[in-house]
């Protein structure tokens, strides 16, 4: 099951690569499109700085496929190196998980 | 070893036939791409509504109502939300029952650590639970991901400042309804950042200055924000929009305004204007291109 697993876990790392990629090329080409940015699912008028959240919409216009794909495709490249985790703890040795959990937040974090 | 793929060997027999974690450390992973999925999903459902009309889904990916033939149901968006759900529960759903038996999966497939918790070391028959859960978690997140990308490669973009070359009968609207939605109030924000370029000063400030005897300085943005929080309040009182107030108007909000205040509404000027690192410039959009492509490279 480790070996079988091995492979699929390449799949989804592929499949995972090629929606990210669709997701930069569209931000990348549609770039000038204007949207309003949204916190609370309102648009932000007026909104006290501090209460926007860094990581969401940093202002109250968008540029709609650069700055909205950026920020959806920024969620799930965070999960991509997890991925590049599972594949050594699929391999049968508890020391590597022992040596290496502990790096595993620390890289989500420094991508996220 | 190497040639099998794996990067080790088990040095311990005990936990080569007992361990499980790769099959947990999968599932985990599952269930946060599909949290990210799901949200994703979240997002584009409400942009693609007829009340915000931002993107119109490829047909393809979506259906007819079978009630309401004016609807388009945004279907493959709504699965993988709910696909979502169901690979949390092969991980740690504690129990399902239903009497009607209509989720016959989710009820097979309850929550593999409900399975590990409590098992003594080494195999037990009961680690034969694991396949079930597993199987079903490596098929519903790879085709989620597959769908996923279909959505996102097909869907239409609406665009605010690109009417003309839309289709005149069906993606016009949705760009009159993205114009619509960039209201001036939204720049409220930016006015007070014009305050601040010009220094405005105000009562308070001015005593302030006079018993200190310091020159006059930038106010801050609370100061301002004050400020365009009153403009605000006055085009929302009027039932007109931020640049329909007069100058004089806004004199009477502070002296500190000049005829140049007009420049402050462009909403593209605005964006440009937004030049840190995050922020929704195009030189920041490049920066976070590059540093997405990197990474799938």
């Amino acid at each position: 099951m480790r070996l079988w697993l091995l492979d699929e876990v390449k799949d989804a790392e592929d499949s995972l690569k090629s929606l990210i990629s669709v997701m930069v090329e569209r931000a990348d080409k549609e770039k000038d499109y204007l949207m309003p940015g949204y916190t609370h699912l309102q648009v932000c008028a007026l909104p006290p700085c501090e209460f926007i959240r860094t990581d969401t919409i940093c202002s109250e216009v968008n540029l709609f496929d650069g700055h909205i794909f950026c920020y959806l495709t920024h969620s799930p490249s965070a999960t991509i190196l997890n991925v590049y985790n599972s594949s050594p703890l699929v391999s049968p040795c508890c020391l590597w998980a022992a040596e290496h959990w502990q790096e595993i937040p620390s890289l989500l974090i420094v991508n996220s | 070893m190497k040639e099998l793929g794996f990067t080790s060997l088990a040095e311990n027999s005990l936990w080569g036939v007992g361990d499980r974690d790769f099959v947990v450390e999968f599932m985990m992973w599952a269930s946060l791409t599909m949290t990210h999925i799901s949200r994703m999903a979240e997002d584009l459902i409400i942009y693609s509504t007829a009340e915000f009309g931002f993107i119109t889904l490829s047909d393809a990916y979506s259906t007819g109502s079978s009630m309401m033939p004016q609807k388009k149901n945004p279907d493959s968006l709504e699965l993988l939300r709910g696909k979502s759900g169901r690979i949390f529960g092969n991980v740690c759903l504690v129990t399902s029952t239903s009497d009607s038996g209509s989720d016959i999966s989710l009820n097979k497939m309850a929550g593999f650590l409900m399975t590990l918790k409590g098992l003594p070391s080494t195999y037990n028959k009961d680690l034969q639970e694991d396949k079930e859960p597993l199987f079903d978690s490596v098929d519903n997140v790879s085709a989620s991901l597959k769908i996923a990308e279909g959505v996102i490669a097909t869907l239409e973009v609406c665009p605010s400042n690109d009417i003309i070359i839309c289709d005149l009968l069906s993606a016009q609207v949705h760009g009159e309804k993205m114009r619509q939605a960039l209201t001036m109030d939204v720049l409220a924000t930016d006015l007070a950042d014009y305050l601040v370029r010009k220094g405005v000063s105000s009562l308070f400030v001015s005593v302030v200055q006079l018993l200190t005897h310091i020159p006059s300085l930038q106010i801050p943005f609370r100061e301002t924000h004050h400020i365009s929080g009153r403009a605000v309040a006055l085009a929302e009182s009027r039932q007109c929009q931020l640049n329909d107030l007069t100058l004089e108007d806004y004199k009477q909000l502070s002296d500190k305004f000049t005829e140049d205040v007009q420049s402050v509404f462009d909403f593209e000027a605005s964006v440009e204007r937004r030049q840190s690192i995050g922020g929704p410039s195009r030189v920041m959009i490049d920066r976070q291109v590059s540093v997405l492509r990197k990474l799938v490279q």
